[in-house]
């Protein structure tokens, strides 16, 4: 594997202080927006149940690899960070099970003849383990607001009523999304794909990706190094995979952004066991060298507030020679 | 922008359309319904459900019950109108014109191993 460096930005078994309500926070995307980098994240704290999207940024100046990492605060409560966004029109959807899994994407709404910054997530009305539906905050100029219905939802047999981890690129003048269908308790993952004019409706055929025996749970593209790179996780839900080397993080690259795997290299094992929801960035200075954000987690022994403590890290690590 | 219409139809439109075959429902029960009509193969969460249904009522292919809000309940019914039952009707032609070929080939489903 290349030589790689790793580094721990939130982890709940240490606490977010001096946000002492807040009890875990994983499933980041990074965005450069406004003169500096943010991350959004998905988590919940002591006073709410349900999940909710909360933004950290780094200083401006601050390149991509640089610690020091801030939860924005809630103006009207120091132990806790901002929420995004109300849930005024899309509480019906994503209220009582709330928001999951986000992933910002910029592209162009011919709709609105406007380019538009959009935080896509999961949904879910009732229970946070799902059913989910996929739709996504949008940015109005000043704050993030929340949308009256979802933008996509499972329509097909294999997705079995539930769509949720998307990660979108605008390219060509389409929203391209990769999304997870089925559900982690079910131990049933495919990863299928859609695009969309306008990221909103008018859908394409949902395409399967990955099939489910293959267990891809995430597929986050970037446009770098004049080409489209992704990063994947293919996970152990169940415990019952017998080869570790399947599991982990995943590199591939292509001219073409397609949801059809031939179209793409050969994938590089980039990680050992354990990691998910990757998201792919580069910074600023070096065009060979990855940041890979991704979740983590591990046995509480008495530390945290749940059995497990869930982070959120990043593996910084050369390109992988293709 | 919202498109017309036509076979084949997916999952969700066609469960929605029949489930709402046998008369007037209201959301949850056009959920049941479809669990029993697909013999639970298929899963439609009200996410699904009701952008489906507003979809197909923009497509004037469902339409709100003229009771759809009685006095005891907030929960809204609905009804096929002529068009969606012509729809319908013409997915499940198309169905059964594939199955009466399926027929004459005399073709039988393999069984999936225990």
């Amino acid at each position: 594997m290349p030589t790689h460096q790793h580094s721990t930005i939130f982890d709940a078994g240490q606490g977010y202080a001096p946000f002492s309500r807040l009890v875990t926070l994983v499933d980041c995307t990074v965005a450069w927006r406004q003169g500096r980098w943010w991350m959004y994240l998905c988590g919940h704290d002591t006073v709410s149940p349900e999940i909710e999207l909360y933004s950290a940024s780094l200083p401006e100046g601050s390149p991509l690899s640089a610690t020091g990492w801030a939860l924005t605060p809630d103006p009207n409560d120091p132990a806790r960070p901002s929420i995004l966004a109300g849930k005024s029109r899309s509480h019906w959807w994503d209220g009582r099970g709330g928001r999951h899994c986000v992933s910002y994407a910029e592209g162009f709404d011919p709709d609105r003849n406007a380019r538009v910054e959009r935080l896509y997530y999961a949904g879910a009305a009732r229970h946070y383990s799902g059913p989910y539906a996929i739709g996504y905050l949008e940015w109005d100029g000043g704050k993030w607001v929340d949308q009256a219905m979802p933008a996509f939802t499972a329509n097909e047999y294999w997705e079995r009523g539930s769509v949720y981890e998307p990660n979108l690129i605008y390219h060509e003048g389409m929203w391209k999304m990769w999304y997870v269908a089925g559900a982690n308790q079910d131990d049933y993952l495919v990863q299928g794909y859609a695009e969309s004019p306008n990221g909103r409706t008018d859908w394409s055929f949902h395409e399967i990706v990955f099939p489910a025996d293959e267990k891809v749970f995430d597929f986050c593209l970037v446009e770098a190094n004049g080409e489209f790179e992704a990063v994947f996780s293919r996970v152990n839900v169940s415990g019952k995979e017998a080869d570790p080397s399947r599991v982990g993080l995943f590199w591939c690259h292509t001219k073409t952004p397609s949801p059809r795997m031939a179209d793409w290299s050969e994938p590089v094992r980039i990680s050992d066991p354990g990691p998910w929801k990757p998201v792919l960035r580069y910074g600023e200075n070096d065009a060979q060298r990855m940041l890979v954000f991704h979740d983590g987690a591990y046995p509480a022994a008495g530390r945290g507030r749940l059995p497990i403590n869930f982070t959120v890290e990043c593996l910084e690590i050369d390109r992988p020679a293709s | 922008m919202t498109s017309a219409l036509e076979p084949p139809l997916t999952p969700a439109v066609f469960f929605t359309l029949f489930a709402l075959a046998g008369g007037k429902k209201h959301g949850y029960a056009i959920m049941q319904e479809t669990r029993t009509l697909s013999d639970g193969s298929f899963r439609m969460g009200p996410a699904t459900l009701y952008t489906t249904l507003q979809r197909l009522l923009e497509l004037d292919l469902v339409e709100e019950a003229e009771d759809a809000r009685d006095a005891d309940s907030r929960r809204r019914t609905y009804q096929l109108t002529a068009a969606g039952r012509a729809l319908l009707g013409a997915e499940l032609e198309r169905v059964e014109s594939l199955l009466r070929k399926a027929r004459a080939m005399h073709w039988k489903p393999a069984r999936a191993k225990p």
